[in-house]
């Protein structure tokens, strides 16, 4: 017949202790790797949005806004004026150092 | 360095000073593991570092409510759960009925043998309130139950391993 008193012992008896034996280490570096896996995937998955921007971006159109502003002001007065005034300054500035 | 000096370096992402909690906390776990998986070294140890990769994962949702190794108990046991429902393994409910035709327990049966033929909520209930000393409440909540169901399962738990260990000597 087994008390209650015998069966408290037997319950309330401590785990066996675990010794670590590497348990420790194995999870730190199972959590770096996984880690640098992480970091590896978030720069490929970078790389690839990268590169799917360069070949399906619509390029044309994206740079005809900028052609059409060099033709403007290949044939806008002031700023023929303006490229003239700078070009005038810097040769006077030269021809004072000299 | 105490544990909470440990805590606060681990959420800063301090994987030393996590090493270090690791190897404090592994002992208990890995026990409580091994009683829940009746003895199965290998398959406890499998979840008890899926259980501290998790709590790496959250340990900034670790708020200190309870202790932090009650809180590594509650993910191993719902770690254990997760594996045992995969399998369809573990009746949640029902342990092994003493009275049934299954092998009779020889005479070596010891209380380890004695455990393992009760019902998971059941030794897992009598593994923290007795051989870990938890309190009732931090029992309920590590298995995620109201405190009567706890009571129960101790108390049942308790009648069946008495009955088993009966017929044992």
């Amino acid at each position: 017949m087994t008390s209650e008193s015998e069966l408290d012992t037997l319950l309330a008896a401590p785990l066996a202790p675990v010794a670590d034996d590497g348990f420790s280490h194995g999870v730190v570096t199972k959590i770096s790797v996984h880690e640098r896996a992480v970091v590896w995937f978030e720069w490929a998955m970078a790389a690839v949005l990268c590169v799917l921007v360069l070949l399906f971006a619509p390029w044309d159109r994206l740079t005809a806004p900028f052609e059409t502003v060099a033709f403007n002001l290949g044939l806008s007065v002031p700023f023929a004026i303006a490229c003239a005034a700078i070009a005038l300054s810097h040769a006077g500035l030269r021809w004072f150092a000299e | 360095m105490n544990e909470a000096a440990l805590l606060a370096l681990a959420s800063a992402g301090d994987s030393a000073a996590f090493e270090a909690l690791v190897r404090q906390r592994q002992s208990p776990l890995r026990g409580f593991l091994r009683r829940l998986t009746r003895g199965d070294h290998a398959l406890a140890d499998d979840l008890a570092q899926e259980t501290f990769f998790e709590a790496w994962r959250k340990i900034e949702q670790f708020r200190g409510e309870g202790t932090f190794a009650s809180w590594l108990a509650r993910i191993g046991y719902r770690r254990y759960l997760m594996w045992a429902r995969q399998r369809k393994l573990e009746p949640l409910e029902e342990g092994v009925d003493v009275t049934d035709g299954s092998p009779a327990p020889d005479q070596r049966l010891d209380i380890e043998k004695a455990m393992a033929r009760l019902s998971l909520p059941e030794r897992a209930a009598l593994t923290l309130c007795y051989a870990q000393e938890y309190t009732n409440e931090e029992a309920a909540d590590i298995l995620a139950v109201p405190l009567g169901t706890l009571k129960s399962h101790v108390a049942r738990g308790r009648e069946r391993l008495r009955k088993l260990l009966e017929v044992a000597s």
